[in-house]
């Protein structure tokens, strides 16, 4: 999504950011925003003016690969220098997704969508997000049920 | 509750590796809060990148790593996630337990049996991860075997009370 196309006042960007089953992964530097969509959500972003995407452009968007180096980094990095870029901005946005929903559908996204090189270290971090930010009702279960 | 109970299982498998639980590295780890015990899971996203830079990307090690923590995790009831129960049933035994050791800086070379329940519970007592009430109504024995049943850190001979 183009973020000059999304952002001005009067297109539903804000719903679309608030709206569970849609997550914002990233802002990219080729003025393009990275948004994971649930399939579930696709009819409801049709019915409200993103029509921007024609069947073509879905379909690639099911094989994006987030680490895509982008030619204005290329430029002024270099090919590795982009991609350690690349890499390091997928794994700080993975980060956020994961600490701020706790939901299987966006973890299994992730799965699909990390580059080999860094899937230890998105498994590190779900495994991290679950033992540090465990739910109260589970807690609470633990402690009503276990005899250690 | 539940991570009490984890940090308990990751105090008292690296406890296991030392064969004197008053030498300096128990004591170290006995100090412990649990915060501290729990520190190896606050990395950040820089620290985990550049540990995937260091480690040649040892995915199958990593990935049985992970394997043996969630197992740890799922145990103290905490969440499951099938992506994360694969792991190598060819890892040594101790290796596996150092392994486990090294989330809390200790390494060592006994193997988990053979305990001194009574020295173990001792030692349990003074952690500052855990509460006494906690250990009060602790089970160890049952807590070793199924341990023992759950990760692949070796067999179970005697355990003396």
């Amino acid at each position: 999504m183009r973020t000059d196309e999304i952002e001005v006042d009067d297109s539903d960007w804000g719903k679309i950011a608030t709206t569970p089953g849609i997550y914002v992964f990233g802002k990219r530097l080729d003025g393009y925003y990275e948004v994971i969509v649930n399939e579930s959500c696709i009819p409801w972003l049709f019915d409200h003016n993103f029509l921007f995407l024609d069947k073509a452009e879905f379909e690639f968007l099911f094989g994006h690969d987030p680490t895509q180096l982008t030619k204005i980094e290329v430029d002024v990095y270099g090919v590795w220098g982009a991609r350690r870029r690349s890499y390091v901005r997928f794994l700080e946005n993975a980060f956020k997704a994961i600490r701020s929903r706790r939901s299987k559908g966006l973890k299994l996204c992730l799965r699909s969508i990390a580059p080999l090189y860094l899937e230890t270290a998105l498994e590190w971090a779900i495994l991290s997000n679950d033992i540090l930010v465990i739910p109260l009702f589970i807690s609470f279960m633990s402690h009503n049920t276990d005899r250690h | 509750m539940v991570r009490e109970k984890f940090s308990l299982c990751l105090v008292l498998l690296a406890l296991s590796l030392l064969e004197d639980y008053n030498s300096p590295s128990a004591i170290q780890l006995l100090e412990k809060n649990q915060d501290e015990v729990l520190r190896a899971f606050r990395k950040d996203f820089a620290d985990l990148f550049k540990a995937a830079s260091t480690k040649c990307q040892n995915r199958k090690g990593e990935t049985h790593f992970i394997g043996l923590v969630r197992r740890v995790f799922i145990f103290a009831r905490g969440l499951e996630d099938v992506h994360q129960l694969k792991f190598d049933h060819e890892g040594i035994a101790i290796d596996n337990l150092n392994k486990l050791g090294s989330l809390v800086s200790i390494t060592g070379l006994s193997c988990f049996r053979n305990f001194d329940l009574q020295a173990m519970l001792s030692a349990l007592y003074k952690s500052k991860a855990i509460t006494n009430e906690y250990i009060d109504n602790l089970d160890i024995a049952e807590l070793i075997s199924k341990l023992m049943t759950l990760l692949p850190i070796g067999f179970q001979s005697n355990l003396v009370r």
